[in-house]
């Protein structure tokens, strides 16, 4: 029994070193692999331009610092399609009428390229440090936060509602149904 | 063994003092009452050397009961100091224990205090310079302005995402960069000038987004003839690839990084995730989970049959 386990471990270990590669390569692979298939109509985009600044003034340090970002950002949303089922439609075919439930629109991306983020002011006080790098992103994650947040205040979801409507209706209508019902649930 | 001789003792005493007393009531006893027999003994020999003997006699028997006594008593006696003893020690032992407890109290209480005392303090102190450490930091933090979100544009679309995309991704740089002269660098003069290694370590993850455009979907694309639609689907591809400020990581050992060059590693950064997602095969995996998930959409609808073409890609 103990000739077996210590064969196992030899085996084990010598696998492992000769293996390093492929295990780096399988971990690789398997961070890669998060996503999936999915299945989210988008209907509505929008771009957003957002300045995000700060003014870093502690009452116990000397002097201030400041710093100022422009951005400009995508927000698409839309439906979430991967729970939709034939229990989602009900058909009514003497009256050739159609009903779908769908599910709340929802953000499905949002998209702030570091290639549309530019420092467009800096100002540091002799006895204060400048931003870091981790401090920068620090205060560009708010902003993206800050936009995120305000995306019911935009009324991005009304207009991603009424697409999805225009377009299932557009769908529909050419196979013949004359009532369409769309809920959103 | 002192026990013992106390016992010893005790007997001695009780002897030599209890003894007489006996011997001499007996004397008492004998000459107020003489008895029938002894007067026979009388008569037939000397009368008082007889009842001298006889005297003796008794007197012998009496102080042989009066040591026995003696000895019983001295014996209950001797208990008695015995358990006197005992219980005397043990008291002593009781008042012993209690008066070294009572001395190690009264030497460990100051200690306790003051180390009650110490801990006491040496807590609201640590608690005061967490408070205030939490208060700086508070102070500390960085908050951005409350800027208003403009919406620069409005579109609206039809994309069909059918699979994304997801990699957790490094960038290293390394950047070497000449030391600023300082005040003293008149004092010694290199040939090789000062220089300090800057290295960048960014962790980030990025999604990318690819499906079916359906806007592009042209009237001919769409047949529908009784319960059966045909629909040409037009090519997959990518619709978004996102790296935002809350995906990254970032680690430096100097904050000598500009934006410009941290923007320049994320666009990299960028590129190389499009790259790996287009080898990882995403668009055909979106070709193919999007044709099922089509034609169960279309099917839900109520279409028995339903063919998806796909351009390709």
């Amino acid at each position: 029994m103990k000739k077996i386990l210590l064969f196992f471990c030899l085996a084990t270990a010598v696998l492992s070193s000769c293996t390093k590669n492929s295990v780096e390569q399988e971990l690789e692979r398997r961070v890669r692999n998060m996503g999936g298939a999915s299945a989210q109509l988008g209907t509505v985009e929008y771009t957003i331009s957002k300045i995000i600044k700060v003014d870093h003034d502690v009452f116990y340090k000397i002097g201030e610092r400041k710093i100022l970002f422009s951005s400009l950002s995508t927000m698409k949303a839309g439906v979430d399609l991967s729970k939709f089922c034939a229990d989602s439609v009900v058909i009514d075919k003497k009256k050739n009428e159609i009903t779908i439930n769908l599910p709340h629109p929802q953000i499905l991306s949002f998209n702030m390229p570091a290639e549309n983020i530019k420092m467009e002011y800096s100002k540091t006080s002799a006895l204060r440090s400048e931003f870091s790098v981790a401090e920068r992103n620090e205060v560009l994650t708010q902003g993206e936060k800050a936009i995120v947040n305000a995306a019911e205040e935009l009324g991005i979801f009304k207009d991603a509602e009424e697409n999805v409507r225009t377009l299932f209706e557009a769908m529909l209508s050419s196979a013949n149904y004359e009532k369409i019902n769309i809920n959103f649930n | 063994m002192e026990n013992k001789n106390i016992q010893e003792q005790e007997n001695q005493e009780v002897q030599s003092v209890d003894t007489p007393q006996e011997v001499q009531d007996t004397q008492a006893t004998q000459e107020t009452q003489p008895t029938p027999a002894n007067q026979e003994a009388q008569q037939a020999t000397d009368p008082k050397e007889e009842q001298k003997a006889e005297l003796a006699k008794k007197a012998g028997e009496a102080g042989l009961a009066a040591l026995k006594g003696a000895g019983k008593v001295g014996a209950a006696a001797a208990k008695g100091l015995g358990k006197a003893t005992v219980a005397t020690a043990k008291v002593a032992g009781k008042a012993g224990v209690s008066a070294v407890s009572s001395g190690l109290v009264s030497a460990i209480l100051p200690i306790a205090l003051k180390v009650l005392l110490f801990t006491a303090i040496a807590g609201a102190l640590g608690g005061a310079v967490a408070a205030v450490a939490k208060f700086v930091k508070e102070a500390n933090k960085l908050e951005i302005a409350d800027t208003p979100n403009v919406v620069e544009e409005i579109k609206k679309i039809s994309e069909l995402t059918t699979y994304t995309y997801i990699e957790e991704m490094v960038v290293k740089d390394t950047k070497v960069e000449a030391k600023e002269a300082g005040m003293l660098s008149f004092l010694h003069k290199s040939e090789v000038p000062d220089s300090t290694r800057s290295e960048i370590v960014i962790i980030t993850r990025g999604v990318v987004r690819a499906g079916y455009d359906l806007a592009k979907i042209k009237d001919g694309d769409l047949k529908i003839s009784n319960d059966t639609l045909s629909v040409v689907l037009p090519a997959t591809e990518i619709f978004d690839v996102i790296i935002n400020p809350s995906d990254n990581d970032i680690f430096v050992n100097s904050d000598k990084w500009s934006h410009e060059e941290i923007t320049a590693l994320q666009v990299d950064c960028k590129n190389r995730l499009l790259q790996n997602a287009h080898d990882n095969g995403v668009l055909e995996k979106a070709d193919k989970h999007g044709k099922e998930k089509v034609e169960n959409l279309f099917k839900t609808f109520g279409f028995n049959v339903v063919n998806v073409i796909q351009k390709g890609n």
